[in-house]
């Protein structure tokens, strides 16, 4: 694996980058987050919610679907384009459904009396998880260009071989996985806090 | 703390193949537009930010000229400016008091976000980075045109709001809630708030996207033998100064994000039990303190943000030109990170008049006071810096003696502030708002001013002129004190009044604040002399011949006189020594592209016995 | 436009002109001398002017604090003079900072001026000597941080709870103060309630009862008719803004018309709002409704009878020498209560009250006193006929110390110290806010219903009738 490129820097530079840009937005939800513990403290009508049972399954949804994206980031190490293109497809359907059952669990929600101008306990509910919800979108998409990529880019065996050299190419894989599991990491830390309050 | 050990495990970086590669990659067609506008070359994206920068302040000066004549002068006939400001001016000839605060409001936004973290951090960082540090070039050039062009976007955002008929943000340059969150509360607060709110959005995502690069940039792709404790000092300020950034700004992210769902969709975060313009409001359980704790813990850091740059710069104008190592080189960068931590736990320091518990005061004072340790022991080191050296006095080292001057006197009344029991008596008052234009407005803007008079040459290839220079620096200071100083004085008066006639203890205060608003436009002709300086000597000014004009160890000045994008024609110098190798061994100064001589120790690799031996043989050397 | 022109002509002068100078003083700096000769020169006059700066600097210093010491606020409550010794010492500590740091500055840059061929030291870093420069501000800023702690807990501990209470209200732009009356409690307040009878939301049956009998349409200025009044004005407005575009077509080819487009806006944004105004109305109904069920006359019974004998009066007033514990509210955007002799402040904030407490030491006559003799005062008032001296009409004043909106700067409020009779007679002239609003409220029987409160005897089912059933609540009350 290691090549020549790889050894010079610590760690690429754009991976880097990433792992900054993951540092700020835990900032972002460590705030809004601190901020829903804070208000929850002093307020004196904090109303209990229970999620709806379909948020429960777009947890489960994108857990999945993080199990793919690393089955598509191995298989691409790997070189088995074949099963690479099958797994970031996938990942690509469950990212997108894991975006329609957020929406339908807002309707749930909404039709269960808790609206966005409401209480603040189901103000941030909405704010936080909508925060997260344009996390996805920003990565649904990336798979979405990295799904047609999968079957453009990669057509001859000489194709394969470049990839293979130049490890550079491969970094924009890694770090997909990388966002995708950081927006799962995040939901399911998300959830987990919803549920305990 | 982790960062440092990281670093000391890697220090072979080698970023000559990769440079290559980009160096060729931009030699073939560049037009005016990938040259100029939509440039990747982390040289032209620093001046974009710096043109832009000084645009802005010449706007944020302007608004205050402004504010200071309704201050100074507040029976004066101000008709004349009725074609400028429309009908912000009264029939009487008046300067509406709701213009008044939306001045206020966004001459603190212009100058803290636009001037001094874009323009200044946004400069220096883009500019000096890769320079000192050894790099081709940013880690990631798209995403650092991207950060520029947020920034453009964020400040059109924010001119706009200019023109709207309810006029622009108007309740302060912290937006405080509920009077920034209910559109009937305030005229500026009608619509000019949500475009406020946008700005910053914009504005928050340039500063991580150029954050992100300027860390990874520092931590990455140093060249060969750049360890950390070689790298300038105004490196280590702007890789701190990043962090601070990625880490505080995504919180005011929040804040923001918060208030337009409040604003527009009717959710009450920041509010409860509002009886307003003759209505019960609906809104119910959110808190107005909760958006100060979101917001200051951003804008505590967010002051240095906007001094550490600055500091970074003037420690290494002041060792270049006196001819001297910094003095406490490791204490230096020490005081950062001490700082940079500090930041982060100090914010409650603004809300001690807010009802919070006492208690938790009380830790916050604590902490507050603790940072005057670093800022002293920073202080000291610059002061002992000029101790026997062989001082340059141009407008450069003029600025950063005047930078530390400013430092300390604006530095110590944030020891009264700070301590609780004194802020209640002057907490919001004219005392503050002197201690911070000092401390960090004035400071900021010396600290910028000696990076540009010293880097121009490397810049845009030619020299400003000097005497201009000095008039600048002269007329600066003078003002700067005269202004800022006596305000002290005024430490009973609210601030954000348009006049105080109303009352009759602040009335003795009349004549002085004549003699500050004539003081400030004087300083405000003086930075148009600058500005005039600046872009004059951009096409007419003296010619830069020798590489290196001021003598300095630091890698930028081995470029070529108009370097191209990718800096090094030819491999990337390697680094075998630290930066401040002044005057050692009877030489006036040793680059740090130089190898160590046989015998030579460096810098940090002995201990205290090592330095008096270096001492002594100086000493010898000297007889 | 002929004065923009001027200004355009004077810029583009001054640029030509500069840019002439700037020219010439390029090429003679260029023709006089060695860059080491230049630089040895420009070094020697900055630093002669450094030092000249420093120099004035610090005799300006020292000027400036006799010279505005007339201006200084003599402190007039106990804690001021703790924070008086705390800035008397800072200001100690941070002047010797301040001249030592800034005369070494200087001093430096004129000492070690550039001169060719001068021998400088490679003096990069000293432990002993950082280790001073940490350790001596560190043991200065403990003692600084101790002192500040100790004031800081005793000007923020909470007083005993029969303390004294004046409540205040901030709201743009004018303050209210409330004291408690006879029985010594204050009424409880909810913003709900609040209508130009009752600007604070006090909770008595009967403003509760006001606010019921308002919805049966029986009173001009009431939430219902408030209502129908936008109701009535939304059908209007699309026939008026219709007329007014007619008009505008109409007058498009021979007259301007931007009046009328103006107009046409505002019109056009009331439209939009009216509907949020209906519903915040409406919503403000619902939340009477369901927050004031009989029930809650039942578990409130005390608490609705504190509001009556509450006198908000016009100036505040406190005695001499006794401590006040001021609870401080705000009815829509921040505030801040700032006494600004007495060294009070403390934000106001909607939703949450705050406290501060201070005992105020000399009295508004003892203070005239001492502006009798400071020259500052000694002026009449401009434009004051009488000439009186400026002293003689001292008052402590109460400004707002937090950005509330156009009127902050007009957030005046007066506060008179008095000795102990002075106030007790001044408390006997105060009357209820009741007593002047109770004839606006059409209850019948009710002027002889709120004294008497106290001493009925409330029976549970009785008092549902009393909410629901006007009639009833004035026959029991009789």
């Amino acid at each position: 694996m290691s090549t020549v490129s790889h050894k010079r820097y610590i760690v690429h530079p754009h991976r880097f980058n990433l792992w900054l840009a993951i540092v700020a937005m835990i900032m972002m939800f460590a705030a809004f987050t601190s901020a829903y513990i804070v208000k929850k403290g002093d307020a004196n009508n904090w109303l209990l919610i229970e999620l709806p049972q379909l948020f429960t399954y777009s947890t489960i949804t994108i857990l999945i679907s993080s199990l793919f994206m690393h089955a598509a980031y191995i298989s691409f190490k790997r070189n088995k384009i074949y099963l690479y293109r099958i797994f970031i497809c996938f990942t690509f359907i469950l990212g997108s459904a894991f975006l329609i059952f957020q929406v339908n669990g807002w309707q749930r929600l909404a039709e269960s009396g808790i609206i966005l101008s409401g209480n603040p306990a189901g103000s941030f509910i909405y704010v936080i998880s909508g925060a997260h919800f344009v996390h996805v979108v920003g990565g649904v998409i990336a798979l979405l260009i990295f799904s047609i990529k999968s079957f453009t880019a990669y057509k001859t065996p000489v194709d394969t071989l470049l990839l293979n050299i130049n490890t550079d190419k491969q970094v924009g894989v890694e770090l997909m996985a990388t966002y995708w599991h950081f927006v799962d990491i995040l939901w399911i830390y998300l959830f987990i806090f919803f549920q305990s309050n | 703390m982790s960062l440092e050990t990281t670093v000391h495990e890697h220090q072979h970086v080698e970023t000559h193949v990769h440079g290559h590669e980009h160096h060729d990659e931009h030699h073939h067609k560049e037009t005016f537009i990938t040259k100029y506008i939509f440039s990747q070359d982390h040289k032209t994206i620093s001046k974009q930010f710096l043109i832009t920068g000084i645009i802005w302040a010449v706007i944020g000066g302007l608004l205050s000229v402004l504010f200071r004549i309704q201050l100074g002068f507040p029976d004066a006939n101000i008709m004349w400016l009725k074609p400028l400001l429309g009908k912000w001016i009264t029939a009487e000839g008046q300067l509406a008091p709701e213009f008044y605060n939306a001045l206020i409001t966004m001459h603190g936004t212009i100058l803290v976000f636009f001037v001094l973290t874009a323009g200044l951090s946004g400069t220096f960082a883009n500019y000096l980075i890769p320079l000192m540090c050894g790099a081709r070039d940013m880690a990631s050039g798209f995403l650092n045109m991207l950060s520029y062009w947020f920034f453009f976007l964020s400040s059109i955002v924010m001119g706009i709001s200019f023109f709207l008929a309810t006029g622009p943000a108007s309740g302060g340059w912290t937006a405080y809630p509920p009077l920034n969150d209910l559109h009937q509360a305030a005229t500026g607060s009608i619509a000019g708030v949500d475009y406020w709110l946008v700005s910053m959005a914009l504005f928050i995502v340039s500063v991580l996207l150029g954050g992100l690069n300027y860390v990874t940039t520092v931590i990455n792709m140093r060249t060969k033998g750049m360890k950390m404790f070689r790298l300038p000092l105004p490196v280590w300020a702007l890789l701190l100064t990043a962090v601070i950034g990625i880490l505080s700004f995504p919180v005011l992210l929040s804040a923001a994000v918060l208030m337009l769902f409040d604003r527009n969709l009717d959710t009450s975060f920041y509010l409860d039990q509002i009886y307003i313009g003759g209505e019960a409001l609906a809104n119910s359980g959110g808190s107005p303190i909760l958006y100060q704790h979101l917001f200051w813990f951003l804008g505590h850091p967010e002051v240095y943000i906007i001094i550490l740059p600055a500091m970074g710069i003037v420690s290494e104008v002041l060792a270049v030109h006196s001819r001297k190592p910094i003095f406490g080189y490791t204490a230096m960068i020490y005081s950062l990170l001490a700082i940079t931590v500090l930041s982060f736990i100090v914010w409650a320091h603004h809300m001690f008049m807010t009802g919070m518990n006492p208690f938790i005061g009380s830790i916050f004072v604590i902490f507050t006071l603790i940072i005057a340790v670093p800022s002293a022991v920073k202080v000291f080191n610059w002061i002992t810096t000029l101790w026997k050296g062989n001082i340059r006095l141009n407008p450069q080292m003029l600025f950063a003696i005047g930078f530390v001057s400013m430092f300390i006197s604006g530095g110590v009344t944030g020891i009264f502030l700070g301590n609780s029991a004194i802020d209640v008596e002057l907490h919001d008052t004219y005392f503050i708002v002197a201690h911070f234009h000092l401390v960090m407005g004035v400071a900021a803007f010396f600290g910028m001013f000696a990076g540009i008079y010293h880097w121009f040459p490397k810049m845009f290839g030619r020299f400003m002129n000097p005497t201009l220079g000095f008039i600048h620096f002269w007329g600066t200071i003078i003002c700067a004190y005269l202004i800022f100083f006596p305000m002290h004085f005024e430490y009973m008066l609210p601030r954000r009044y348009p006049t105080h006639a109303g009352f009759e203890t602040f009335g003795m205060f009349g004549e002085l604040n004549q003699f500050i608003s004539v003081f400030a436009f004087i300083s405000f002709a003086c930075q148009l002399i600058f500005v005039f300086n600046f872009f004059y000597s951009i096409w007419y000014g003296r010619k830069a011949r020798e590489l290196n004009p001021w003598g300095a160890t630091t890698l930028e000045w081995t470029t070529p006189l108009r370097p191209k994008h990718g800096n090094w024609p030819g491999e990337i110098p390697e680094v075998h020594r630290w930066a401040y190798d002044y005057s050692k061994h009877g030489r006036d100064f040793i680059p740090q592209t130089e190898p160590l001589s046989q015998y030579e120790i460096e810098h940090g690799e002995h201990g205290d016995e090592g330095d008096s031996a270096i001492i002594q043989k100086e000493k010898k050397d000297d007889h | 436009m002929s004065i923009g022109w001027l200004i355009f002509i004077a810029v583009v002068l001054i640029i030509i002109v500069l840019f002439q100078v700037t020219r010439t003083l390029d090429l003679v700096s260029q023709l006089r001398g060695n860059d080491d000769e230049r630089e040895e020169h420009n070094s020697k006059v900055n630093g002669i002017a450094l030092f000249i700066f420093m120099v004035l600097g610090v005799y300006a210093y020292f000027w400036c604090f006799g010279h505005f010491k007339n201006s200084n606020l003599p402190p007039a409550s106990e804690h001021g003079y703790l924070i008086e010794d705390m800035i008397l010492w800072t200001l100690i500590v941070c002047s010797i900072v301040f001249i030592i740091c800034n005369i070494l500055l200087f001093t430096f840059s004129l000492i070690y001026r550039y001169k060719k061929g001068r021998e400088t030291v490679h003096f990069a870093h000293s432990n002993k000597l950082e280790f001073i420069w940490t350790i001596i501000p560190t043991i200065v800023l403990t003692g600084l941080v101790i002192f500040g702690l100790q004031a800081w807990t005793k000007i923020m501990s909470m007083p005993d709870e029969d303390t004294f209470t004046v409540e205040v209200t901030g709201q743009q732009f004018f303050w209210t103060t409330r004291y408690p009356g006879a029985d010594g409690k204050l009424g409880a307040r909810d913003y709900n309630l609040i209508c130009p009878d009752n600007p604070l939301g006090i909770i008595t049956k009967e403003f509760v009862e006001h606010r019921i009998n308002l919805l049966q349409g029986n009173a001009k200025l009431d939430v219902k008719g408030e209502i129908k009044v936008l109701e009535e004005r939304k059908e209007i407005l699309p026939g008026l803004i219709d007329s007014i575009q007619q008009l505008i077509e109409m007058r498009q080819n021979r007259y301007r018309s931007e009046d009328l487009k103006d107009e046409l806006d505002e019109l056009e944004d009331e439209l939009d709002d009216i509907d949020s105004h209906i519903i915040t109305r409406v919503k403000n109904l619902d939340r009477i409704n369901t927050i004031y069920t009989p029930e809650y006359f039942v578990s409130h019974q005390d608490e609705i009878t504190w509001g009556y004998d509450d006198f908000m009066p016009s100036e505040m007033h406190v005695p001499v020498n006794e401590e006040v514990l001021l609870k401080i509210q705000a009815l829509d955007v921040l505030h801040n209560f700032y006494i600004v002799h007495m060294k009070v402040k403390m934000d106001a904030v909607p939703g949450m009250p705050t406290f501060f407490k201070f005992t105020p030491i000399t009295t508004t006559a003892e203070m005239r006193e001492v502006y009798s003799k400071n020259p500052l005062w000694q002026q009449p008032k401009e434009g004051d006929e009488t000439k009186t001296p400026k002293w003689k009409n001292f008052q402590y004043e109460i400004a707002c110390a937090e950005l509330c909106g156009t009127g902050h700067s007009a957030m005046k409020y007066i506060l008179v110290v008095d000795t102990e009779a002075e106030y007790e007679e001044w408390v006997t002239t105060q009357k209820p806010a009741w007593n002047n609003v109770v004839g606006n409220l059409k209850i019948e029987g009710l002027s002889e219903l709120a004294p008497k409160l106290k001493s009925v005897e409330p029976v549970a089912t009785d008092s549902i009738n009393l909410v629901t059933d006007t009639s009833t609540i004035a026959s029991k009350g009789n």
